[in-house]
């Protein structure tokens, strides 16, 4: 369950920019108000796009943190693949149901 | 019979955002489809457009993730994205409350939808109507479908409301359109966005 509540940062980070400047001005405060893996936590710290997407996030919140945190669109892409790599197949979600391979 | 015009169309923000990304020849037949679209729009005389989306976080999220919803706000507002990134700028998006309201009765006698009085469009809405309706001048009826976070609504349920959408459509006296929006064969935002299954969409 707890894949939620990243989910659940991420959309309010889209959401509200009350909490867009909040995460901006102070990220470990405002990570410090949710309920997270340490795996989540350090994925959401680094950032790691492509664990976040193994972990299962979807895509929609995940491709807006990732423009957030400086990635383009082409780099956003690699990241998920190096995440399958490095991680394996996305573990829960609407991408579960894929390889996990990408496209070629 | 008040239904004019029915179609579909993709609504990748990625036609905004990225289109300087594409064969340029694609892009041409692609710009060339939605004009074609746009003013078989502009000659059925709709008065309204129903809209059906798949929502992407923007309004609807896992806390409380309606299967179906339609908007019956007094306008509405979009995109919700960066303006710079999706390339579309925010705008006011006319609504209309009162046949929003018919169309959600008539609906509910065969399928459980959820209104919402509050919703900002994403690219899902925006995307389609800054091709279509650029000059957003006429009234939209929201329509959304949770595809993006199981459990989903079974295809049976999704085809019982576009039943339902087509008798409620009917019901009205205004001069109606309905778009629906979306892919049905695509994986975007994963490492395979930006493929189609063309056989199987085309089937």
């Amino acid at each position: 369950m707890s894949i939620y509540y990243v989910q659940k940062l991420l959309y309010q980070l889209n959401r509200d920019p009350a909490q867009k400047q909040r995460f901006d001005d102070d990220r470990p405060a405002v990570l410090a108000e949710y309920q997270f893996t340490e795996e989540e936590l350090k994925a959401l710290t680094e950032p790691d796009i492509g664990l976040l997407y193994v972990l299962g996030v979807n895509g929609q919140l995940l491709m807006h943190y990732a423009t957030l945190n400086g990635y383009s669109w082409p780099q956003y892409i690699q990241a998920m693949r190096d995440g399958v790599n490095q991680h394996g197949p996305v573990r829960e979600g609407i991408y579960a149901m894929l390889d996990g391979k990408g496209a070629v | 019979m008040s239904l004019v015009y029915a179609g579909t169309c993709c609504h990748s923000p990625a036609m905004t955002s990225r289109g300087e990304m594409a064969d340029p020849t694609i892009r041409k037949q692609l710009l060339a489809a939605f004009e074609q679209q746009k003013k078989a729009i502009e000659d059925s005389g709709a008065e309204a457009i129903v809209m059906v989306s798949s929502e992407h976080f923007a309004n609807f999220f896992m806390n409380n993730m309606p299967t179906f919803s339609i908007g019956m706000a007094d306008e509405y507002e979009g995109p919700i994205e960066d303006p710079e990134w999706l390339k579309i700028p925010r705008t006011k998006i006319p609504a209309n409350p009162d046949l929003s309201l018919r169309i959600i009765k008539e609906v509910l006698q065969t399928v459980d939808v959820c209104y919402a009085q509050e919703w900002k469009f994403d690219h899902g809405m925006s995307v389609p109507l800054h091709f279509l309706t650029p000059k957003y001048d006429i009234p939209i009826v929201p329509v959304n479908i949770n595809c993006q976070s199981p459990p989903l609504s079974p295809l049976h349920r999704s085809w019982e409301l576009g039943l339902a959408l087509r008798k409620a459509i009917d019901a009205a006296p205004e001069k109606i359109a309905l778009i629906g929006t979306g892919g049905t064969s695509h994986w975007p935002c994963t490492p395979d966005s930006g493929k189609i299954n063309e056989d199987w969409t085309r089937s």
